[in-house]
């Protein structure tokens, strides 16, 4: 179909989306059709920014440096749009596309220089247009940056050259159905196949998984330069091996969103289009996405399929909700970081809030699905993930649901999500997961109290002094502050327990043997932590104290202790050690400071946790 | 203020203008007041995108 510039004499259209779209989005359904809208609105908005870094830099030719001017990229882009305009919206498609147009935007407004010269990230523009002509098989000729004798050519691939500079010049020729990038040390030809390796080259491979009739198909982009959260980084380019351990991972975990969550395969396939590996982390799965960068997910490499699976589905969940934001205002500005989540150890703010429950809103999706598939009895680690992340997020939920800076939409939104997260909470899982979902709930929250909550002044005084002159706690303290968290930790945090847990409940044959020869390789985990996870409440609590008494302040056993002793069953100490170890500590630190002595911590959390419910 | 508009009938209107029918050249000419705004909108947007990262204990990935 010609371009017609209808639009220029007609009036805009303005992209829009029905409330049945919205609320497809909000119940986490798996419309297709609406992420390809959200898509579409994408294609618009990278024009956008197109438009706008053209501009600016017209008035400034010498922003492009060595580079031609952006007058020439335009043109190129325009004979690709005439010969193949699929060519042309592949490349707006691209998710470092956004991310790019969206960095050096920042850059241009804010009058900086970022990793590279100015000229380098304006002149990626070039890059772009060299690659879109590539794939519409334009003859043609252009000059593109030079990364330590990189040329990157995005969603094909990186033509690697020699030069003395870290920021250069390479020039790409096309002509006769043959690509040359060279400049004056070295001449690479780009080879048929695009994807393939070869001298000089390397290519950015497509991976594509079948299950049944759903296809998903993905780029494992390991070069771009703008494939990263926040600044351009070089490429980490993958091993044979690693890229094998990928295409079985995902081909697993394709396979498993496919059979259990049927309605949202095509449209996640739909909504992620690249991703950028990253090495593996043990016992942690770090992922992450960005709103410009709509179609991309970063991933650390999971240690099995259905780990990727539910951060595929979670990362999807960020990318659709990503589009959605650029369409919508959910909620008014408010950068401060108030809110407790499970899933950070620091506060956040509400933007972070809403994000991370729509995406663990998915998270427990799947796993429930997954818990609920077939006739034998489920992995008890997939039932302890759905109670986990089913229990959490509702936590979350209930507190973000009645928050002033929602707007009616946000507020559409997250009644979206309730409607479907509610019922799961009453869905059965066995007790024995059920406390463990609990045991690991109580222990993070414990520990971001105790690091961000600061108690008033004035309760810590008066307990200290009730303390000192042998009285009872007083009934009337309030323990509750009405402060907001601070954004600085006091103190450090382990993850260990809950790894621990982790370990034990995807192992269940003997969980505590198997455990006692691998928990010291768990990082942070003391022996207290063994004690405690194999259900050695006594040796825990031992141990607990032992660590105190090295270091009075070290969250971690303090809540350990908690934890051990409400596991013995003894009461009061734990309430308050476990609801209010902010105040503990902060009591504990007043009265060694007065006394030049160390109270014994149990006594004092019994007696401040008297009259605590 | 808020960058949409909404009522129970409709759904949701963005303040982003379709550029599906907008040729690469055409764009480069396009001048209005509409488009302007549009304009103005995305750059806005740019000054603060959306990151999320989690799993890492807040560290960068990239």
């Amino acid at each position: 179909m010609p371009m017609e510039d209808h639009a220029a004499n007609q009036g805009f259209a303005l992209h829009r989306l029905s409330w049945a779209d919205f609320d497809d989005l909000a119940r986490g359904m798996g419309r297709a059709d609406v992420v390809l809208r959200l898509r579409h609105a994408e294609r618009s908005r990278r024009l956008l920014l197109l438009r706008a870094l053209v501009e600016e830099t017209t008035k400034i030719p010498e922003l492009f440096g060595p580079l031609p001017p952006s007058d020439e990229a335009w043109e190129l882009l325009a004979r690709v749009q005439e010969k193949s305009p699929s060519a042309l919206d592949l490349m707006l498609a691209h998710p470092y596309t956004g991310s790019w147009a969206g960095y050096t935007m920042r850059l241009l407004s804010d009058r900086i220089t970022g990793v590279c010269p100015m000229w380098m990230h304006v002149g990626h523009l070039h890059a772009l247009a060299a690659a879109a002509a590539i794939h519409a098989g334009l003859e043609f000729h252009t000059r593109v940056p030079l990364w330590n004798g990189g040329a990157m050519l995005p969603t094909l691939g990186l033509a690697r050259l020699t030069a003395k500079a870290p920021w250069s010049v390479a020039e790409v020729r096309s002509e006769l159905g043959r690509v040359n990038v060279s400049n004056e040390a070295a001449n690479v030809h780009l080879p048929p196949d695009l994807t393939a390796d070869a001298p000089g080259w390397w290519g950015i491979q497509r991976l594509m998984m079948w299950t049944n009739e759903h296809v998903f198909s993905v780029r494992l982009d390991d070069l771009d330069p703008y494939r990263g959260l926040y600044e351009p980084v070089l490429p980490q380019r993958l091993g044979p091996a690693e890229v094998d351990a990928w295409r079985a991972l995902l081909d697993q975990a394709w396979r498993l969103i496919v059979h259990h969550l049927p309605d949202i395969a095509d449209a996640l396939s739909a909504g992620i289009d690249s991703l950028v590996p990253r090495p593996a982390v043990p016992f942690r799965m770090p992922s992450a996405s960005t709103g410009e960068a709509f179609g991309s997910v970063i991933i650390a490499r999971p240690p099995d399929a259905a780990s990727l699976a539910a951060t595929l589905v979670h990362e999807f969940q960020h990318v659709r909700l990503g589009g959605l934001l650029h369409l919508i205002r959910l909620h008014d500005e408010d950068p401060s970081e108030r809110f407790y989540t499970p899933w950070r150890d620091d506060p956040r703010p509400i933007a972070g809030v809403l994000q991370g429950v729509y995406a663990f809103f998915g998270v427990t999706a799947f796993w429930r699905a997954l818990a609920r598939a077939g006739t034998k009895e489920p992995d008890r680690r997939v039932v302890f993930e759905f109670a986990y992340w089913r229990e959490q997020t509702w936590r979350v939920l209930c507190v973000l649901r009645d928050d002033p800076v929602l707007t009616p939409a946000g507020r559409r939104l997250v009644d979206g999500i309730a409607e479907r997260l509610s019922p799961w909470q009453d869905e059965p899982v066995p007790t024995e997961l059920r406390a463990l979902v609990a045991a690991v709930g109580a222990d993070h929250y414990a520990g971001w109290r105790v690091r961000y909550l600061r108690p008033d002044p004035r309760t810590v005084a008066d307990l200290a002094d009730a303390w000192l002159a042998g009285r009872d706690r007083p009934a009337t303290t309030r323990l509750v502050t009405d402060r907001p968290p601070t954004p600085v930790p006091d103190g450090s945090w382990s993850p260990a327990r809950v790894d621990l847990i982790r370990l034990s409940v995807a192992d269940p044959s003997d969980s505590r043997n198997e455990l006692s020869q691998t928990w010291s390789s768990v990082p942070g985990a003391t022996a207290a932590d063994f004690a405690y996870i194999t259900g050695r409440f006594t040796d825990a609590a031992r141990g607990y104290r032992a660590e105190l008494a090295v270091d009075a302040d070290r969250p971690a056993a303090l809540v350990g202790l908690g934890l051990a002793l409400s596991g013995l069953g003894v009461a009061p100490a734990p309430r308050a050690l476990l609801r209010y170890p902010e105040v503990v500590r902060a009591v504990h630190r007043e009265i060694r400071v007065r006394t030049r002595t160390v109270p014994v911590l149990e006594d004092l959390a019994a007696w401040i946790g008297r009259f605590t419910y | 203020m808020d960058s949409f508009s909404a009522d129970m009938e409709s759904g949701v209107e963005s303040e982003l203008i379709d550029l599906g029918a907008v040729s690469i050249t055409t764009l480069r000419e396009l001048d209005d007041t509409v488009f302007k705004k549009a304009l103005q909108h995305v750059m806005q947007q740019t000054a603060n995108p959306q990151v999320t990262a989690s799993g890492s204990e807040a560290e960068r990935v990239d």
